[in-house]
């Protein structure tokens, strides 16, 4: 208080000079007007204040409804969220169903359809071995071993026609005519034709010699009707050949032209040194393939002796099919009669392979 | 513009040192009031002084009625916010602000009362002072302090602000006051806004009793859909334990699946290995059944010695026999036909000795061949031969004739023995007659080579009907088979019949 007393003093002292002037009424009109606004800002405050009273306990009754409001809100929610998560839970068993029953569904086919599968596996797989069974014995191999015995006494059968159509048997003796083979009465038609036998114990065809020494020594002195007869018993062993390649079905390496006691025998794929001799010394035989003489008459020796050679590997290739070995490379008549026996033995037909 | 009037009007009055002096309470500057003192006596004496004040009240009026239309338009932007539930409390505290505000400002108004008391006081003082020094003045100085001090304590009781103030001062008093008043509308209205929405809502508001029913009716719900909670989580164990075991179920089809699939391919593989087997084996069977049947249509004579014709020419193996004016066949080819002709008719007669009296012999020696008579006389069948050096040649031709004829009457013999029909017993196409063949002869002396041609080709046309018959009767076996041999006979009788038929018209064709 002292300090304001102190300013007011200085004001009223110090200051005389600077005295407002103020009119009365201009005064009594500003004053009016204070007045009036303050006695409406007391009737304001009185007005508000009693508005005040009123609503403070309407505030109070909502603040509490509001936290009632709120609380069962707050425990709505609550709900409403346990809600959804049972709504999930639910949706989320509803779908494991499914998906279960939908597992099962497509287990349960599988299953069956594997079951099915299974079984009918089971069946074939018996069939199968039924069939096995059958192709090793009625339907199968025991068939094929009959057909192939049936087929190989056939064989031997007309064989044994082809070996009495051209018999070979051996001639002992010059005065006693004794056959070592089931034959008989073959050798009367060499007796009366004259024929004389060179060797003891020599192989014959048809009662027919055959003299392979005779095509490497060739002479004047040499005997026709030896020539003839070697001809010809090559000739009946190029036909026997024949006929035997033909039931065996064994196409023969060196084929034959039959001409009784003129045959040929063919190589058709010959050595280069013999075609280009062949070539040389006969312009009209074809080179693709090379004829090769089975008798002496009129021919070179050299080509007759390779035609015999030739007619030997047939007989080999004939003997190995049979599953024989040859006698050697200058044996014919016996080694078509070691064929003749081998096909006409029993073990023929019983050692099937 | 109020302050520069003021200036003006101050500026243009003169001091008077005769007016009281008085302090604004407010700034502190001196002041002093001039023209009141006939209206101080009107003041007390004339009621129309407060008919004056009446129309400055009236005129406050005016200016609330303005600050209420103030107030309406501020108020408009809160009361929006009250759609929302949290209004409510935000209304709460602005209400609570305002009145603070009041309650600091009339802290202010005390504080400058005080003040203004002490001033007073000290005024008072002042004003004794002059009026003792001036005795002629003092009843109308005396007047008009007193009156201005009651004006100034009246004034001072309706404003509620310490008096006397300059003018300035109570220009932005009033101001200020204008702004409260303003303020205090917009309150109210907002009061009052707030008032009636919630009396409006007194009806919505939840009372206590409600409020539990309502709180029962959810913690129920809550229990019920605890319990469907519990519901659904077991059945959700029950489905994932179901796809726990349906996993499980599933890995062991896997396994059993994995096993059929190895299963079917091995079996698949047996089957290919079966199939394949089973196709060598069905070809083997084939090929064999196949050749069997070849064979056993094969005959080795008819295979040996094929007999068929070319033309004019008789053949046999392929080997033409005779010789024609413009064919004229190499005698290496008719000798090796002689010889296949030769060789076929020995075999057979040679086949049936000794019941076959073979009286003409035939010596095959393949292109060689020989014939002996019954005079044990031999003639060769093999050229060459010329016309003038046949003899023998011919001879041998005739000796064949002889013996195929000699063959063919043994055949017919062995049929009536058999009890074959007569017409039906074996009998030669082409009748034989000593050198002729169905009047030709074989001869080739003082013949066409035509004629000795067609006599060559009915020749061998005759041993083929023997060579059939022969193949019918006969297995061609050693002669140890002869008793089955005949046994057989019978059965092959239809056969050799057919054959002959066949050969026959085969033969003619």
């Amino acid at each position: 208080m002292e300090p304001s007393q102190i300013l007011s003093l200085r004001t009223t002292t110090t200051d005389p000079d600077h005295v407002k002037v103020i009119q009365w009424d201009d005064f009594q009109h500003d004053l009016a007007r204070l007045a009036s606004l303050s006695s409406a800002l007391h009737e304001a405050n009185e007005k508000k204040r009693n508005l005040q009273y009123k609503l403070e306990p309407l505030i109070q009754v909502n603040a509490e409804s509001l936290g009632r409001l709120n609380e069962l809100e707050e425990m709505r929610q609550k709900l409403e969220s346990k809600k959804m998560v049972m709504e999930n839970m639910s949706i989320r068993s509803r779908l494991a169903k499914e998906e279960a029953s939908k597992q099962e569904e497509q287990l349960s086919g599988a299953v069956q359809s594997l079951l099915v599968a299974g079984g009918a596996l089971s069946v074939t797989s018996r069939n199968l071995q039924e069939s096995n069974r059958l192709l090793s014995e009625e339907n199968g191999y025991v068939h094929l071993r009959k057909l192939q015995k049936m087929l190989r006494k056939r064989q031997q059968y007309m064989t044994s026609q082809i070996s009495m159509l051209y018999p070979v048997k051996i001639v002992v003796g010059p005065a006693q005519e004794q056959e070592l083979e089931a034959y008989p009465l073959g050798s009367l038609t060499g007796t009366s034709a004259g024929l004389k036998p060179i060797n003891q114990g020599s192989l014959t065809i048809h009662g027919l010699h055959l003299n392979v020494l005779s095509f490497r020594k060739m002479s004047f002195f040499t005997d026709k009707k030896e020539i003839q007869n070697s001809a010809t018993a090559l000739g009946y062993v190029a036909h026997a050949v024949s006929l035997i390649a033909s039931y065996l079905q064994v196409p023969l390496r060196y084929p034959l032209r039959l001409g009784t006691s003129h045959s040929y025998i063919i190589d058709n794929a010959p050595s280069t040194e013999l075609t280009s001799s062949e070539a040389s010394s006969n312009a009209n035989i074809n080179a693709k393939h090379v004829e090769f003489p089975l008798f002496l008459e009129g021919q070179d020796t050299t080509r007759a002796a390779y035609a015999v050679f030739l007619l030997n590997k047939d007989l080999e290739q004939l003997l190995n099919f049979i599953d024989a070995k040859s006698l050697g490379p200058r044996h014919v008549l016996a080694n078509l009669r070691e064929l003749l026996r081998t096909i006409l033995s029993s073990a023929f037909i019983d050692n099937l392979i | 513009m109020k302050k520069g009037e003021n200036k003006g009007r101050t500026r243009s009055f003169p001091v008077d040192p005769n007016v009281p002096r008085w302090v604004c309470q407010n700034c502190r500057n001196p002041l002093c009031i001039v023209g009141a003192d006939s209206y101080a006596d009107k003041f007390f004496n004339d009621p129309s002084r407060s008919g004056m004040q009446g129309s400055s009240i009236h005129g406050a009026s005016s200016v609330l009625s303005t600050t209420k239309m103030d107030n309406s338009y501020v108020v408009l932007p809160k009361q929006r916010p009250l759609a929302q539930g949290n209004a409510p409390r935000p209304r709460g505290d602005a209400a609570a602000q305002p009145g603070k505000a009041m309650e600091e400002s009339f802290v202010v108004v005390y504080k400058s009362e005080s003040g203004i008391d002490g001033n007073g006081a000290h005024l008072l003082g002042t004003g004794a002072d002059s009026g003792g020094h001036l005795p002629p003045h003092n009843s109308g100085f005396n007047s008009t302090i007193t009156v201005l001090t009651r004006a100034f304590e009246i004034a001072t009781t309706q404003t509620q602000v310490e008096q006397p103030l300059c003018l300035d001062c109570m220009r932005i008093l009033s101001d200020k006051l204008d702004k409260e008043v303003e303020d205090v509308n917009r309150d109210i209205e907002a009061y009052e806004a707030c008032l009636k929405r919630l009396e409006g809502e007194a009806r919505d508001l939840l009372s206590e009793a409600d409020f539990l029913k309502e709180k029962l009716k959810i913690e129920e719900e809550e229990r019920r859909l605890e319990a469907v909670i519990e519901e659904t989580e077991r059945q959700n164990a029950e489905v994932n334990a179901e796809l726990r075991e349906l996993e499980l179920k599933s890995s062991r089809f896997n396994e059993l699946e994995e096993r059929y699939w190895h299963e079917f391919n091995n079996f698949q593989f047996q089957l290919i290995s079966h199939q394949e087997e089973r196709d060598a084996i069905l070809a083997k069977i084939e090929v064999s059944q196949a050749h069997l049947e070849l064979l056993k249509r094969t005959n080795v004579l008819n295979d040996a010695f094929p007999i068929s014709h070319d033309g004019e020419f008789g053949t046999i193996n392929n080997f033409r026999l005779g010789r024609l004016p413009k064919i004229p066949v190499e005698w290496d080819e008719i000798n090796a036909a002689w010889g296949q002709a030769c060789l076929l008719l020995h075999t057979m007669c040679q086949y049936f000795r000794p019941k076959f009296q073979y009286r003409i012999k035939i010596i095959p020696m393949g292109s060689y061949p020989r014939i002996t008579d019954t005079n044990n006389s031999t003639y060769e069948l093999f050229g060459p031969v010329n016309l003038f050096w046949s003899t023998r040649y011919d001879k041998a031709m005739t000796l064949f004739l002889a013996c195929l004829k000699d063959f063919a009457d043994f055949a017919k013999s062995k049929d009536q023995e058999n009890n074959i029909p007569p017409e039906k017993c074996f009998k030669l196409p082409y009748k034989i007659e000593n050198d002729k063949v169905e009047n030709y002869s074989i001869t080739q002396s003082f013949n066409k080579q035509e004629n000795w041609t067609k006599s060559l080709k009915y020749t061998l046309c005759n041993l083929k009907w023997a060579l059939y018959w022969f193949v019918g009767n006969t297995n061609f076996q050693p002669l140890s088979a002869m008793v089955s041999s005949h046994a057989e006979v019978p059965a092959v009788g239809p056969l050799y019949t057919k054959r002959g038929v066949d050969a026959k018209s085969e033969s003619r064709n």
